[in-house]
């Protein structure tokens, strides 16, 4: 008959007291360890001892299960995985916001936006004295004001421009640092592994080695993004980024290696694979290397690129003031120093200025729809005369006068300088003039005397002030004078005879005037048709280009005032125009040029078509439709109309790798390539992207190029380090370029021979320049000098704000987590005093029971049995 | 809901850390005087502050233009009322020589006047500011008359030269403000005003008194049209420099008050916001004081 032993519950206590000492001994850790950061704290699980069976001698058949105290079964750590991986997610993008928003931040104080110090300040001022050279252009002190702001623009956006650069080097730097810090966690973390696979095998509890290797995760995190996968042994497998860097208590460590052809920017490596980093202060630093930094360099180099190349092109083309002086560059030449046999070609100049040629054509703006013009009746009255400078001719038209009568009227006098002709236009018909072998429509006046025709038939006129003396006038003077008179006037002498009639007074004066004076010509004309002359027209002569204002009529006897004779408006041909069927010397006898001019060509630039109409398209007008169109180059001509092509940063500034076709002849034409006899219309591929770098040479072989370096290895950066003023500029800014002069073209092919300088006075290269500031050639021709600096703040405003919203927003989520960790691993010291509290007093019962069975024990042995004594 | 002490501590320096912040950035803008200091305060008012500087800065230059063109257009003024009184006295001058009543030494006076009057008109014709002969057109640093050993007017500046005008620009807007030779010393029609004098005194010398009173009073005439044309000229150019110049005043104070609204902190409202951070900032440190300190420890025995 078995019973529990009175040592039994002896046990029982001493169990009780075990367990509670032990249980004590954690609450004394967890409070020890209150303050210790990455502490989780820990709680003993008490479990009853197993019970024992024992039959009672009252019930021998039941056995009662009699439990035997209590035991800590083990320690257990209070610990949420789920909040820690939630915890270093946020951890890595705080990381990498916080960086990210310190440099940005460091950024926009280099570039000091909006500010009286930056660099839109300083290009601005420059913009500024120009104006001031044009205000006062023989003061010398004006033009070495623009030198000199000049220069201060150029080291200031030379100085942001090394300052980024030293941050970009300095960020690369740091990479190695960070990345030996982070192997040196590694170790740990492979140590700290071991040790825990080894405490497992003998089934203890590494508490401590885990909240070891919890922190440290928490502080790879700020790094970069990890993550891990437990291994059965308890050990983990972390990765950073992409690859596997610690295999158990083996660690794969991190290395940098310098990127071939660069200047030492470093790539992150794990053993031979490239580590692709995606969170953390890792992703920060190579972000900012890569993308953001480079970003503001890049808008640098495109505002200096362009700004170095149009300056230079319009500086280039004009005198300084003495009028000896030109094609001095403003800027310093850039050129490519390194990829000298492979470069980029930022820009493709024509050699051929494009100015003041021979116009043979001008067409007016009427579509006909008739393919007879016979049957045609423009119903017009009046009078169409011309004026070479010697002859005058005259047509009369009347209303019943077809388009084809007209034609022959004009086209029947021999010594014109032009004929009417109508040919095919698309699928309509157009009227225009043409000036016979060897004339120049702009050498000549094409009159329209009553002001009635030239309009309606759809050409562009202008006015021209010339002298009128007319029958009024003459009356007066009949009036006033009853003799002869002679004046000395234009260079000859006329003779006015009162008692003669108003027909023939005009007809001596007009008569004298055409054979004896060569400043002058002159026409009668019969306006209402009575068969006398009403008016005569005096008409200086071409060698004055028809300008009164050139004319000196020495009018020494009164002839203005004793005949009355008065400037008026006289309505002529605008020869004006420079369209593209002169610029390019179109045949319109010539069957291939007809179609062309028929029907107009093609440019295709990259994926877009330009569509050239030459009758109607001036160069001018051409540019202006590629740059509508934004096809990836920006179109630009300078002063003196050479053609210019620039390439957009879409396109890397770099015209290679793009693919432009057009016909031969408008490449051969505008100077890109070399001229080949008669006029080619088939297509020439300019540029192919495909071509290596001698072919495109040979290719554009006239075009002056634009070099610079390919730098690929460092992102295409480095342009703005060539940013400077010339130097015979600013050693002798006396020479800075004013005057643009005045274009000539001696055999009348629009190729310009020469440029003849038009005096000191003159500053409309200082116009042009300050006009540039509003051109929109910028950012693929959306935006002018000053817009694209404005975008630069506010691309780094808008950078700036997100992030630092970003990180404001992540880290109070961080915060919150934290706390939702701490809630959960953290040590609150109210509880373990209850705890503390409650353990006490398990124990002191505990010890109670062990006193009280000593002393039953105590009564069993020394009282048992005795009775009486 | 288990709360750890950690758990406070960290909640109550958060907390005062955003007080402080506040504060912080409070105080920024009261010494800097600006809301907007950087780009990625406000992105869109900074971008916008920007653009309006810079066009401040244009303003300040075509006000200067206007400076320069308004101290050559005083010029002009003083110079053709000067002009147009000379004109003025050679009118009265031939209205009197062709008075047959003359006697031969009245008729000398009145030569020797002219002859004098002629010079002065030369003098002003030849008026130079700075470096720049102000009615040289285009050949500015050269003066447009010259006078050779008889005493014959010579008129260098060529008229391809004198229509070559002098712009002034203002935004995209241009405006010719010169005035040459040719627009005050000749008529439109082509007499120089010296040919004219020239020919009066002739016609006072040899008593030709029909010949003044039938040409040279009309050319005299003429002058005076094309004076009182120029004056109501330059009278133009002045009244629109004037209007530009209080337009860009105008433009320059409005840009200036749209860029203080966006950019500059209200200073009263930073202040009064100041000072309620700052109530909060002792309600926090007060409270924060009182939770962070007592545990159990401090009750149980």
């Amino acid at each position: 008959m078995a019973d529990l032993s009175i040592f039994g519950a002896l046990n029982t206590g001493v169990l009780g007291i075990y367990t509670h000492k032990l249980a004590m001994s954690v609450v004394a850790h967890n409070i020890a360890n209150a303050n210790t950061e990455g502490f989780s704290r820990q709680r003993p699980v008490i479990v009853p001892t197993s019970p024992v069976p024992i039959s009672t001698l009252t019930q021998p058949s039941i056995p009662l299960q009699i439990g035997t105290g209590s035991m800590v079964k083990r320690i257990e750590r209070i610990r949420n995985r789920f909040l820690d991986i939630q915890f270093r997610q946020l951890n890595s993008r705080d990381g990498y916001l916080d960086r990210l928003f310190h440099n940005l931040h460091f950024i926009e104080q280099l570039f000091n936006e909006p500010g009286e110090n930056g660099i839109r300040y300083l290009y601005d001022s420059l913009w500024a004295s120009l104006e001031e050279v044009m205000n006062d252009p023989l003061n010398v002190a004006a033009k070495r004001e623009v030198v000199a702001r000049a220069v201060q623009l150029t080291d200031n956006v030379v100085d942001l421009y090394d300052r980024l650069q030293q941050l970009r080097m300095d960020l690369n730097g740091e990479l190695e640092k960070k990345i030996e810090r982070i192997n040196t966690i590694l170790e740990r973390l492979a140590d700290i592994n071991m040790k825990i696979r080894t405490t497992l095998v003998i089934r203890s509890q590494p508490n401590d080695l885990l909240d070891e290797r919890d922190r440290l995760l928490d502080e790879l995190s700020n790094y970069a993004n990890v993550s891990f996968r437990d291994r059965d042994d308890g050990q983990i497998d972390l990765r950073i980024g992409d690859q596997v860097v610690l295999f158990g208590s083996v660690v794969n460590k991190l290395r940098v290696e310098e990127r071939p052809n660069s200047k030492g920017i470093y790539d992150i490596f794990v053993g031979s694979s490239k580590v692709n980093i995606g969170d953390g202060e890792l992703r920060a630093i190579l972000d900012l290397r890569d993308e953001v930094i480079p970003k503001y360099m890049k808008d640098l180099d495109e505002f200096v690129l362009f700004l170095t190349d149009k300056w230079n092109l319009i500086h280039g083309e004009a005198y300084d003031a003495s009028g000896t002086t030109t094609r001095i560059p403003f800027f310093q030449e850039m050129n490519a120093m390194v990829d000298v046999d492979d470069p980029r070609v930022f820009r493709i100049l024509g050699t051929n200025m494009l100015e003041n040629g021979r116009m043979i054509y001008s067409t007016g703006r009427t579509d006909y729809t008739d393919s007879n013009p016979a049957n045609v009746h423009p119903a017009l009255n009046g009078i169409l005369s011309y004026f070479d400078g010697s002859n005058f001719g005259e047509t009369d038209i009347v209303s019943s006068d077809s388009l084809q009568d007209i034609m022959n009227k004009f086209n029947s006098d021999p010594s014109s300088p032009a004929t009417l002709e109508y040919a095919q236009y698309g699928s309509n018909y157009r009227i225009y003039f043409k000036a016979k072998n060897g004339e120049d429509l702009k050498d000549t006046l094409l009159i329209d005397v009553s002001n009635s025709v030239l309009k309606d038939l759809g050409f562009r006129t202008k006015t021209l002030k010339v002298w009128k003396m007319d029958e009024e006038s003459l009356e007066k003077f009949k009036s006033n004078f009853d003799q002869s008179k002679t004046y000395h006037i234009f260079g000859t002498n006329l003779i006015i005879d009162p008692n003669a009639s108003v027909h023939d007074i005009l007809q001596s004066v007009q008569n004298d005037l055409n054979s004896s004076s060569s400043l002058v010509g002159a026409r009668a004309f019969d306006m209402d048709g009575d068969g006398d002359y009403d008016v005569l027209y005096i008409i200086p002569r071409d060698d004055y280009d028809y300008d009164i204002m050139k004319v000196d009529p020495q009018d020494q006897d009164g002839f203005f005032v004793d005949t009355g004779t008065e400037i008026a408006d006289m309505t002529v041909l605008d020869t004006e125009n420079p369209t593209l069927d002169n610029v390019m010397g179109l045949d319109d006898t010539d069957p291939n040029d007809q179609t062309i001019l028929q029907n107009g060509f093609d440019i295709t630039i990259n994926a877009t078509t330009i569509h050239v109409d030459p009758v109607k398209d001036t160069l001018r007008n051409v540019v202006n439709r590629i740059n509508d169109l934004k096809p990836g180059i920006t179109a630009d001509l300078t002063p003196h109309n050479a053609l210019v092509f620039r390439a957009s940063r879409d396109y890397n500034f770099d015209i290679r790798i793009m693919n432009i076709d057009g016909p031969r002849e408008f490449w051969e034409k505008v100077g890109f390539i070399s001229e080949t006899a008669g006029h080619d219309w088939t297509n020439y591929t300019l540029v192919d992207r495909s071509w290596d770098f001698s072919t495109f040479k040979s290719n554009v072989d006239r075009a002056l190029r634009l070099e610079i370096d390919k730098n690929e290895a460092d992102y295409g950066l480095g342009i703005t380090y060539q940013f400077e003023v010339s130097n015979t500029l600013r050693i002798r800014p006396e020479t800075l370029a004013v005057d643009l002069g005045e274009a000539v073209d001696t055999d009348g092919d629009w190729v310009v021979d020469r440029i003849d300088p038009l005096g000191s006075t003159n500053t409309d290269a200082m116009k042009e320049l300050s006009d540039s500031r509003f051109e929109e050639i910028l950012s693929n021709g959306r935006e002018s000098f000053t817009t694209f600096l404005g975008s630069i703040v506010a691309e780094l405003g808008v950078e700036g704000e997100t992030t630092r919203k970003l990180k404001e927003n992540n880290s109070i989520m961080k915060m919150h987590i934290d706390n939702e960790r701490e809630r959960i691993k953290g040590v609150s010291l109210d509880e373990e005093m209850t705890n503390m509290i409650k353990f006490q007093q398990a124990f002191n019962a505990s010890a109670r029971i062990i006193t009280a069975v000593d002393e039953m024990i105590s009564r069993i042995i020394d009282r048992l049995g005795v009775v009486g004594r | 809901m288990r709360i750890t002490q950690p758990m406070v501590m960290s909640q109550v320096l958060n907390d005062i850390r955003r007080v402080f912040e506040r504060i912080a950035k409070k105080h920024e803008e009261l010494s800097s005087g600006l809301k907007v200091r950087y780009p990625s305060d406000d992105a869109i008012v900074a971008t916008r502050a920007s653009r309006i500087a810079s066009q401040k800065r244009e303003i300040e230059q075509y006000k200067r233009n206007i400076d320069t063109v308004s101290n050559m257009v005083q010029s002009y003024d003083v110079s053709v009322r000067e002009i147009s009184d000379i004109y003025k006295r050679i009118r009265e001058l031939s209205v009197m020589a062709a008075n047959d009543t003359m006697s031969e030494d009245d008729r000398d006076a009145v030569v020797l006047e002219l002859k004098k009057l002629k010079d002065h008109l030369v003098s002003i014709a030849n008026t130079r500011i700075g470096d720049t002969y102000i009615f040289g057109g285009s050949r500015g640093n050269k003066p447009p008359i010259s006078v050779d050993e008889d005493g014959k007017v010579r008129i260098d500046l060529t008229p391809e030269e004198a229509s070559r005008r002098w712009k002034f620009r203002v935004g995209g807007y241009s405006l010719d403000y010169n005035l040459t030779v040719y627009d005050l010393f000749v008529t439109k029609r082509g007499e120089s005003v010296f040919d004219i004098i020239d020919r009066l005194i002739e016609n006072v010398d040899n008593n030709e008194s029909s010949k003044i009173s039938e040409t040279d009073l009309a050319g005299i005439s003429d002058l005076e049209g094309t004076v009182s044309a120029n004056v109501a000229f330059v009278g133009g150019v002045m009244r629109m420099v004037e209007n530009l110049s209080s337009r860009l005043q105008d433009l320059d104070l409005y840009m200036d008050e749209y860029l203080s609204k966006e950019t500059d902190a209200d200073m009263v409202e930073v202040v009064t916001k100041l000072s309620m951070d700052q109530a909060i900032l002792q309600a926090a440190l007060n409270s924060g004081a009182r939770i962070i300190m007592p545990t159990l420890l401090d009750f149980l025995r």
